[in-house]
């Protein structure tokens, strides 16, 4: 069959089309989700007076900037078509580290920078496991899981850390609770890394490599990306990310606490993605997503704690959440 | 990949004329690696014994039976969600609220009735997960993720997060049994797990329901162009998750003699995880099987009481606990690139 080659190529849309395409399309999946947002916060200033207030709603966005740290970084590790399970624990390990580091009288800012440094390590350890050993994300982040939980156990013996320097404190004090120029201090840092994140992931080349590996490895390969170089990087800066988060948290608790990134905190980092619509396959969305998810995950934990619920319950509904955000998208995809 | 010499059997290895007895023919299906992970589990155990001799105790190896036999009971069900190329996270909090679901109704209408509302509440559980896996087409890891909020919420808005106490009276007596009585010199929850093995065993090789798990493990496209029902097939996966789920914290509960709302937390599902991923059943589906997460199980089971024997700390168990699983799955790397 002999190919009409011109109309062919004419047939294929073009670059501007494409990107109208995409932005449609992006806009289109975000559009729900923000007019799903937008009515539950309606939904609670309704219920709750309290809910409204510039006071309320700088607070949530400052106990969120933490879960966002962490979901950035689990953007970086889902776009890729792989998993950061090790988060929680590397939260937990920075906290007693840099706490420890602060005891010994080295200061706050050599503290947390010793802190960064060990949880970054832990990091690129995973990396190297996915990128060179070629392990499965799942497993290589659940046993660094393992790792560096009990790490940080053992470091303290299980204690935690607290009476720290008067000087540390002061600062940590102004982290965990400051502002600068009416914005609190964690929400002015999540802010400059969403605008970061952003430029990193779609303008450059790492950034668009992440999405290439997560929307087909082997073309990827072919295409010459490096794939474990990028991947070492995915792991590292999740874990980076991560210990940002764990580093604000600690100023937040001023003290060392080798179970700080226990509990639900990994699951609602992954949740916050998730719901944003990023896909487990990797490939598709975007760090704007997850901001959105992060949103609803705060804003509907807060918005049930002013109506008194009990947390347990807050639970449940954090759970139906995850799920249902997620069939709704595979619904959508269906019809689409 | 479908390993075919572990699902229909090796292929003829024997010269025709030559006869090959059965015996040796059924150990020489026995893949390589499952061998060299058996041989590691018993140079393992013999390190344990010369260093502390308390180790080859009959009391010892009883008492780490009984609590085998709980995650081993988690961990078949979660072979099925695995080989399917899924996963089961919400097994730990399945556990959380059957126990205080039993508890509370064995308290308030007897045992009989306890351990039905038990076994009710957890299989239901799995159902759930099971119709958004199979139906809804949601991911098995968010879908069970969502799980683990929705039971340990719930097991913790059933008892306002306070533990349930009260069932050592006598007249509960019959509920100890399960988690805690003997059969002879057996503890009960290895009769029980026995039980298991048998049955996981029938319907994984024996069943076309378990040809259809590997299957969709294998390839799902290519299963449901087959005609394979890939949803059905999972909605029976995570509902047998979910009551092996749930069996599991039915003997714990027994065992302890009360409901605890943290009672499966993340270790009790890190365990279940570690025992099928540690047998070389691989994440990707399709290959493995339940004695290899039999095998996973007694290296978790035995390690961790040969370390507790040897006195190191549960912190440092963690950590050999994550490098055991990295370093098992690695091997396994290794050896499918080598082949």
């Amino acid at each position: 069959m002999s190919l009409p080659s011109n109309q062919r190529v004419r047939g294929i849309p073009g670059r501007e089309v494409m990107l109208q395409k995409r932005f449609a399309g992006v806009h289109l999946e975000n559009f729900f989700l923000l007019v799903a947002f937008l009515l539950m916060c309606a939904t609670y200033s309704l219920l709750s007076p309290a809910f409204l207030t510039i006071n309320n709603i700088l607070n949530v966005l400052r106990q969120s900037s933490v879960l966002f740290f962490l979901a950035a970084g689990e953007t970086l590790a889902l776009l890729s078509a792989g998993i950061d399970l090790s988060q929680g624990s590397i939260v937990s390990l920075v906290s007693v580290i840099s706490a420890d580091m602060m005891m010994r009288g080295y200061g706050f800012w050599m503290g947390t920078l010793t802190g960064l440094a060990v949880g970054t390590a832990c990091g690129l350890f995973t990396g190297l496991w996915v990128g060179k050993g070629r392990l499965n994300p799942f497993i290589a982040t659940l046993g660094m899981s393992y790792m560096a939980s009990g790490i940080a156990l053992l470091y303290t013996g299980g204690d935690a850390i607290f009476g720290l320097p008067q000087d540390c404190l002061s600062i940590m004090g102004w982290i965990g609770e400051g502002y600068l120029l009416g914005i609190p201090i964690p929400v002015f840092l999540s802010g400059i890394a969403l605008g970061l994140m952003y430029l990193f992931l779609n303008h450059t080349r790492l950034g668009r490599y992440i999405y290439a590996i997560g929307g087909s490895e082997d073309a990827s390969n072919v295409s010459g990306i490096n794939i474990p170089r990028t991947k070492i990087w995915v792991y590292t800066l999740s874990a980076f990310l991560a210990s940002i988060g764990g580093s604000i948290l600690t100023s937040r608790c001023i003290s060392g606490q080798p179970i700080l990134g226990g509990g639900t905190l990994q699951l609602e980092s992954l949740g916050s993605v998730v719901i944003g619509g990023t896909s487990l396959f990797g490939g598709e969305g975007g760090i704007l997503r997850t901001l959105l998810g992060v949103m609803i995950i705060s804003f509907g934990i807060n918005g049930l704690n002013l109506l008194a619920t009990s947390t347990y319950l807050q639970d449940v509904v954090v759970g139906a959440i995850i799920i249902f955000s997620v069939w709704i998208g595979i619904l959508r995809r269906r019809e689409g | 990949m479908l390993r075919v010499t572990e699902v229909l059997g090796a292929p003829e290895t024997a010269k025709p004329g030559v006869e090959v007895s059965w015996v040796k023919k059924k150990f020489l299906e026995i893949p390589r690696d499952l061998v060299i992970l058996f041989v590691a589990f018993l140079v393992m155990c013999a390190i344990f014994a010369l260093l502390k001799p308390q180790f080859l105790n009959g009391r010892n190896i009883m008492n780490v039976l009984r609590q085998i036999a709980v995650v081993f009971i988690l961990a078949s069900g979660q072979t099925f969600s695995i080989l399917s190329a899924g996963i089961d996270l919400s097994q730990g909090a399945i556990c959380s609220l059957v126990s205080v679901v039993s508890a509370d109704i064995v308290i308030r209408h007897g045992v009989f009735w306890g351990i039905l509302a038990g076994l009710g509440a957890g299989t239901f559980c799995g159902l759930v997960t099971g119709l958004f896996v199979g139906l809804a087409g949601i991911q098995p890891f968010i879908a069970t993720m969502g799980m683990i909020f929705i039971a340990s919420g719930g097991a913790l808005v059933y008892t306002g997060g306070i533990a349930i106490f009260g069932l050592d009276k006598p007249q509960y007596q019959g509920f100890f049994f399960p988690g805690g009585g003997y059969l002879g010199p057996i503890p009960m929850p290895v009769v029980i797990a026995t039980f298991f093995m048998i049955g996981v065993c029938y319907l994984l090789y024996r069943t076309p329901f378990g040809r259809h798990v590997y299957a969709i493990g294998g390839n799902e496209r290519s299963a449901i162009m087959s005609g394979i029902h890939a949803g059905r097939t999972k909605l029976f996966i995570y509902v047998i998750s979910g009551f092996t789920a749930t069996v599991g914290s039915l003997l714990l509960t027994s065992r302890i003699l009360s409901g605890q709302p943290h009672l499966g937390g993340f270790p009790l599902l890190m365990d279940s995880i570690a025992s099928v991923v540690v047998g070389g059943t691989s994440l990707m589906g399709g290959e493995g099987g339940i004695f290899r997460t039999l095998i996973g199980a007694f290296i978790i089971g035995f390690l961790g009481n040969g370390l507790n024997l040897l006195g190191v700390s549960t912190f440092v168990q963690q950590i050999v606990i994550g490098l055991i699983i990295i370093l098992s799955v690695w091997a396994s790397i290794l050896r499918s690139r080598k082949a």
